[in-house]
């Protein structure tokens, strides 16, 4: 099975797709984000994203 | 003086007859010298009953309807332009069930009012928000919005106030508003009705958002196949330009592909290129069109705009359930008996909708599933109509309320053949930007058509690929394009043994 993940500030690995950059999760206050890339973006910071585990 | 007889110019209307109704009324008044005058107003939405024609009188707008124009000399002889008796008459428009159940508040001008003047416009109560939003700060209209809790209407949702506010935020010496009309969705058409039944209303929302966010210059970039909208607008924008003082907005026709309406191809389709999408960051809201902040929002959000200023945050608070705040128009299509725009707050369930207004299937037959939010939207079966229509519950059941479109099936569909399309459509439409939607959707239409054949082994696999489109695409025409897929799979594994 292949996927993507992020690794997010809070030390977790999530599934999150890419099309869904950009959208609600990113946008929202520390203590309300969905996404976990949220962070990384507010931040301004790139991420990686690996394949090919799950 | 002259009566007021009402004949529907929507395109769906005009599809059916009303040019040809319209003029055999002007004839036929003429020959009986009975002084007319004809308004071509937008459709009501009831599109069953089109050519829907209303006519003034000292009881309110009656309505006669699906009026051909064979009709219209009996209409005359049975005294309709006084409201007179005859077998098409329906009364008092406003009372139809169909109409009085639903709580229409963005849509509740179209049908009624004189699309081509802004003067109706203004008098049908239009032009308050703006008014409104000029006086005020912008940081206070986006904290208007943002209270209201409007949320996107084109599919995905997002917390308009929180979009304005970012483009408020970012320093320019140039910012943009856009409004996405570029409604390709299967089974959707609030936003052509709207544009071509009450297009000053999205002028009007426009104008507010340019305020907000310090932009004079916005876009409306409006489908191809949508010429009669494009009309409205392009005469409605040239009569509004004192209205809308220093506010400059210009009307493009889209160049006919689907994923033009995701945003950022949009932004290169305004640009002047091919409609590819963009990676994300940067936002539009941050870096949008032509490189500058921009607010990109769909017309039905718009639309939304000017009713929160003129009323106040909280009147559309006070609308809806949940984080899903407000109103949704939704859309009736497919194999459906009264299809049409249903236009009530989030909150009522799927199941009220196809039934109670769809009147259940057109067929008769049963109604075995329902694709909500166009074609990368879920199927449905009858065992989640009761799922409430707001955005976190259909997301808890794998699905999206997208644009609000409604396509439904009776029995007879088979799906792996739907789950096929899915994939096709995907493939047609695909920018090929990415590699999981341009190859994906090609395999996956492979994959299906082996599954079809019988070889069931191949069904992982169709799963897997679901799974990279899904998390690898980058935009919505491939990650979304699993939806349809496997739902199908999930709710229909009969039809693909």
């Amino acid at each position: 099975m292949s996927s993507t993940k992020a690794t997010n500030p809070l030390g977790t690995s999530a599934c999150f797709p890419l099309y869904q950059r950009g959208t609600e999760g990113d946008f929202c206050t520390r203590s309300e984000f969905k996404s976990p890339l949220a962070p990384l973006l507010q931040r301004g910071d790139s991420f990686s994203v690996v394949k090919g585990f799950k | 003086m002259s009566i007021t007889v009402y004949v529907p110019g929507d395109a769906a209307a005009l599809a059916l007859g009303a040019d040809e109704v319209a003029a055999a009324i002007v004839k036929q008044a003429d020959k009986l010298k009975q002084d007319i005058k004809i308004v071509r107003n937008g459709s009501r939405g009831l599109f069953w009953l089109e050519p829907l024609v209303e006519v003034v009188t000292a009881q309110g707008r009656i309505a006669y309807g699906p009026v051909m124009a064979a009709d219209v000399p009996k209409l005359f002889a049975a005294d309709f332009l006084q409201g007179g008796k005859h077998a098409l008459r329906l009364g008092d428009i406003a009372a139809l069930p169909y109409l009085a159940k639903q709580q229409r508040v963005t849509l509740r001008r179209s049908g009624i009012v004189d699309p081509r003047s802004l003067d109706d416009y203004l008098a049908q109560g239009g032009g308050k928000g703006l008014a409104a939003a000029r006086a005020m700060q912008p940081s206070a209209i986006v904290q208007q919005v943002t209270d209201s809790g409007l949320r996107g209407r084109g599919g995905a949702a997002f917390p308009t106030g929180i979009k304005w506010k970012t483009v408020l935020d970012t320093a320019a010496s140039q910012k943009y508003i856009v409004c996405n009309a570029d409604e390709g969705d299967s089974g959707t058409y609030s936003d052509r009705m709207l544009m071509e039944g009450d297009p000053y209303c999205l002028i009007e929302g426009m104008a507010i958002a340019g305020l907000a966010v310090g932009a004079s210059k916005g876009y409306i970039y409006v489908r191809s196949e949508y010429p009669h909208a494009y009309a409205a607008l392009t005469a409605a924008v040239a009569a509004a330009s004192d209205w809308l003082d220093d506010f400059e907005i210009e009307v493009r026709k889209a160049a006919g592909a689907y994923v033009c309406g995701e945003e950022t191809a949009l932004l290169e389709s305004i640009e002047g290129r091919r409609g590819i999408v963009r990676s994300k960051p940067p936002l539009p809201a941050i870096s949008g069109l032509f490189g500058q902040p921009t607010v990109i929002n769909n017309v039905i959000t718009f639309a939304s705009v000017p009713d929160i200023l003129a009323q106040g945050a909280q009147f559309y608070r006070d609308l809806g359930v949940g984080r899903s705040r407000g109103t949704l128009p939704f859309q009736l299509a497919g194999n459906i008996k009264f299809g049409g725009l249903v236009e009530v707050p989030f909150g009522s369930t799927l199941r009220e909708l196809l039934y109670d207004y769809g009147g259940g299937s057109r067929s008769g037959r049963p109604l075995r599933a329902v694709q909500v939010g166009g074609p990368l939207g879920a199927y449905l079966p009858a065992s989640q109509f009761d799922t409430m229509l707001d955005y976190e519950a259909f997301a808890a059941i794998g699905a999206a309320l997208g644009h609000g479109g409604i396509v439904a099936f009776d029995d007879t569909v088979d799906m792996a053949k739907q789950a096929r399309y899915a994939m096709q459509f995907c493939a047609n439409e695909s920018c090929g930007k990415c590699t999981p939607c341009r190859i994906g959707s090609t395999r996956g239409v492979e994959v299906i058509d082996r599954i079809r054949g019988g070889d069931l082994k191949q069904i992982p696999l169709l799963r897997d690929l679901c799974d990279t489109m899904t998390y690898g695409s980058m935009c919505a025409m491939g990650g979304m394009t699993p939806y349809p897929v496997l739902s199908a799979l999930d709710h229909f594994a009969e039809d693909f043994e």
